[in-house]
């Protein structure tokens, strides 16, 4: 079990990190460490080093002399899957057996960085199509450096030597790559490449077990709220009541007296309680009363929604797409508005971060979608250099976009600087969901003239939203610059690189891909005080929405079936049509006629999706069936497509259905499941998945499959009532069975 | 105050209203029950007490008083003596983030003793637990498959 041991009383340093901090700890080593003359496989400034001259070691695989190789999985586990795919490219390469390797969270340091990101983080659906062909680069060329081991070892040419199942073999010898650990630990590696044949493959391709479920059927496996820092205090924050409140003093005295609790502390968010227990922090913190700075203006998304609606009415805006000939009135057209609420992640493991800052050194347990982002806050909070910064990753309680931002690593960071003891701080649930960080509120005013058949649509839409990445941008450059250019010129930096980035997540899927004559989108910016992040599939998730629903609008008002509609428009993209008559056939649309169908179809993260939704309705909604297809390249676990894609239904059918977070009197109004619920068992429908099989490159599975569900569903709700809805959630309309 | 947590007799002395999800965590060092919402509502701190599904967020450790207290970290004795009900869900590849599945694969441990064959529907009535990642369908693939070859 992983438990970073801590030794308050003799504080010695060495003594805390040796288990956890295996891979990180110093030393120096000869020539086998960084070996590899691989992008990203450089020792430039990296911590992550082999002490033991007997054990082979890189930053991704460790050969022991005895017992399981070790896979250091460089992008973070959430629940996606990806710790089995990128060990199952590594295995495939490197001829060893998948049940055998046993799969670590990467460490925070450079040598992990994401190729995309230049930094060290996991989203945007990129970790598959980023590293797969960088993981079977490794495998292949460890299992080269042990042949060459074994060439050396046993005095024989490389040539007449192969591999099976993590033995190096001639003729009738085989000896074991742990037995080769100590030799190859010594030569010279080896650069090698793996030619991938599905064919004859072990792994890619074919449908494997998850490398973590062992750990998680019998309750081992550490999320961020367990294990961490032995001994750490436990402590719970009061965050601020209203979006731009400061904290002014509270009843620090009177919470002092309570039982365990050692500190009480206002920090740049609130005020924090820090006791022996968790259950003590709890308890002190009903006794909590404080007082704050509030703002002097008040918020409500009742108002602001109005606003939105106001900043679209004549279609003005900055330009974000002209494609086409622009916008020209035809015959025919319609006109609707559109809209989606502001949404929170809702991972099941609340917020939380460990962390314990002494004098001149620092420890991080934290789960995170960005480890490359740790270091620059801590070092920025405490003044300590980032390299002497440990930080470990634990696993994630679910992360959609949420754990990137790292809100908790800074006040946990803000209470141990102070206290100079380990800090464990756990968000209840309702800190989680009112301080936080949301999918933003989305207006569209949408028109689009056409012909009688509607082959000519023109196509004009104004959006009003705050941007996301104006928030997080500078954020992302503090962390991605060396820390010699300390704050003020990553901001800078950060700023400008806003000039081309500003509304990557307002405009990303906005154009509809049906050969559309001319379209014109504008963007309404707004600047409400609600603090957001990227929700999985960003962008994706409100424009297929407006994309896919307002199309079927067009097919209904010409009389056109909306799946032969789209059908016919989608010639000259042969991948997405082809996920459409997928799907078509699947739900057996020709026979029903489409009746109670809903269809959506979007590309997203590089791949393309459609999905049809039957429901009924009884007084209530019922929701009968989901059918979805996606084409996503080579899967290379067939199996973990189909667990992304029925996941991502049912993650867009709870927002679809019932997702809403608003804000009144600048407090966010939802702060538990009871009024922000998540769909149950009972709700689900059946949810048949289809991967397309293909030989194109892998690209995204964690979160095309979510766009195409909303408009999917409201399209189908259409099909059934002819009750068009416009505005999410579906449940603001109607009652759900 | 005295339980025993899977199979081991424990002593407890802490205030009684303490929530038994942090008494269990924290005072006996069992962190194999998970924090979802505090309020009874997610599930993902489901125990077994006597057999019975219990969300540990909202009952009080005195309350489990001379109970039997059963956690996903004792419901097999080790790696190699998995519940036929655990196989499953390995072999379903149910879990992904897994952060909820203690307390699935404790309430539907519950639901097998208490009724060997359900249906769907009642599979469906009987768990309340949420999960964030949507592994739903699989979880009742794990059951029913576990229930077909338990009869």
């Amino acid at each position: 079990m992983k438990n970073i041991k801590s030794d308050e009383d003799k504080e010695n340093p060495s003594k805390v990190s040796r288990r956890t901090f295996l891979k990180i700890t110093a030393g120096t080593s000869a020539g086998v460490t960084f070996g590899f003359p691989l992008t990203s496989c450089s020792s430039n400034g990296s911590n992550v080093t082999s002490k033991n001259h007997n054990e082979f070691t890189n930053a991704w695989i460790h050969i022991p002399e005895k017992g399981f190789l070790t896979f250091t999985c460089p992008r973070s586990e959430m629940g996606q899957g990806i710790s089995t795919g990128l060990a199952s490219l590594i295995c495939e390469a490197m001829d060893y057996p998948l049940n055998l390797l046993e799969v670590i969270n990467a460490p925070a340091d450079k040598v992990y960085a994401h190729k995309a990101f230049k930094m060290q983080g996991t989203g945007a659906s990129l970790s598959t199509s980023t590293e797969w062909e960088h993981m079977l680069k490794i495998g292949a060329s460890i299992r080269a450096t042990l042949i060459h081991a074994a060439s050396k070892k046993l005095n024989i040419p490389e040539s007449s030597l192969r591999t099976k199942d993590g033995f190096v073999l001639y003729k009738k010898q085989s000896i074991s790559y742990q037995d080769l650990s100590k030799v190859a630990a010594k030569v010279e590696v080896k650069s090698a490449t793996h030619k991938l044949d599905i064919k004859k493959s072990k792994y890619i391709g074919k449908n494997i077990k998850r490398v973590d479920n062992l750990k998680k059927v019998t309750g081992k496996e550490q999320y961020g709220i367990d294990g961490g820092i032995k001994n750490s205090l436990s402590a719970v924050i009061i965050p601020f009541p209203e979006f731009g409140s400061t904290p002014l003093s509270c009843n620090e005295s009177e919470l002092l007296k309570l039982e365990g609790v050692r500190h009480v502390l206002k920090i740049p968010i609130g005020f924090a309680i820090i006791a022996d227990k968790y259950w003590q922090a709890i308890k002190a913190k009903e006794s909590f009363k404080g007082k704050w700075k509030r703002p002097k203006t008040l918020f409500s998304t009742k108002e602001y929604e109005k606003e939105c609606k106001a900043l679209t009415k004549n279609f003005g805006g900055k330009e974000l797409l002209n494609e086409g000939s622009g916008y020209k009135k035809l015959d025919h057209e319609v006109e609707a508005e559109y809209s989606v609420p502001y949404l929170a992640h809702a991972t099941l493991e609340p917020q939380n971060a460990t962390v314990w800052v002494k004098k001149d050194e620092a420890f991080v347990w934290l789960p995170t979608q960005s480890p490359g982002a740790v270091q620059p806050i801590v070092s920025e909070i405490t003044g300590i250099p980032r390299e002497k910064i440990k930080v470990e990753s634990s696993s994630l309680g679910g992360g959609f976009g949420r754990r990137g931002e790292l809100d908790a690593l800074r006040s946990a960071t803000e209470i141990s600087h102070k206290i100079k003891k380990p800090v464990k701080l756990i968000y209840s649930r309702e800190d989680d969901m009112k301080y936080g960080f949301y999918r933003p509120y989305v207006f569209s005013k949408i028109k689009a003239s056409f012909n009688k058949d509607a082959s000519d649509i023109y196509w004009k839409q104004s959006i009003a939203t705050q941007s996301i990445a104006e928030e997080l941008l500078p954020k992302m450059i503090s962390s991605m610059t060396p820390s010699w250019m300390g704050s003020t010129l990553p901001k800078k930096l950060g700023e400008f690189a806003l000039l081309f980035a500003d509304s990557m997540s307002i405009k990303e899927g906005a154009l509809a891909p049906y050969n559309l004559k001319g379209a014109q989108i504008l963007w309404q910016k707004t600047n409400p005080p609600v603090t957001t992040q990227f929700w999985r599939s960003v962008g994706h998730s409100q424009n297929a929405f407006f994309v896919e629903c307002f199309i079927d609008e067009i097919a209904h008002k010409v009389g056109i079936d909306p799946m032969k509609f789209r059908e016919s428009r989608l010639k000259e993209n042969p991948r997405q049509l082809n996920v459409l008559k997928k799907v078509k056939k699947m739900c057996g649309w020709e026979e029903k006629k489409g009746k109670s169908l809903g269809l959506a179809t979007h590309f997203s993260f590089k791949s393309y999706a459609a999905a049809v939704v039957e429901v009924e309705y009884k007084g209530s909604l019922i929701l009968k069936n989901v059918w979805i297809a996606l084409d996503c390249g080579l899967a290379l676990n067939p199996d973990g497509v189909h667990a992304q894609l029925m996941s991502s239904v049912i993650f867009g059918l709870t927002a679809a259905l019932l997702g809403k977070i608003e804000v009144e009197k600048s407090t966010v109004v939802q702060s538990n499941f009871d009024h922000y619920p998540l769909l149950t068992m009972a709700q689900t429908p059946n949810i048949y998945t289809e991967v397309i099989k293909s030989i194109e490159k892998p690209t995204g599975a964690g979160e095309p499959g979510v766009p195409v569900i909303a408009p999917a569903l409201c399209n189908a709700i259409f099909s059934a009532t002819k009750k068009r809805i416009r505005h999410l959630p579906v449940s603001d309309h109607m009652n759900i069975a | 105050m005295k339980l025993t947590l899977n199979k081991r007799e424990k002593v407890i002395d802490i205030p009684g209203e303490t929530p038994s999800l942090w008494a269990i965590r924290e005072e006996l060092g069992d962190e194999s029950l998970k924090f979802g919402c505090g309020k009874g509502i997610c599930g993902a701190c489901t125990i077994l007490v006597n057999g019975e599904p219990t969300k540990s967020c909202v009952t009080r450790i005195e309350e489990l008083k001379g109970t039997e207290v059963t956690t996903l970290s004792g419901l097999s004795e080790n790696d190699q003596d998995l519940t036929n009900l655990q196989k499953n869900w390995m072999e379903e590849n149910v879990a992904q983030c897994g952060y909820c599945q203690p307390g699935q694969i404790l309430n539907a441990y519950a639901l097998l003793k208490s009724n060997p064959s359900p249906t769907e529907q009642e599979i469906k009535e009987w768990m309340y637990n949420l999960c964030r990642c949507g592994t739903y369908p699989r979880i009742i693939k794990a059951i029913k498959k576990t229930s077909e070859e338990n009869s």
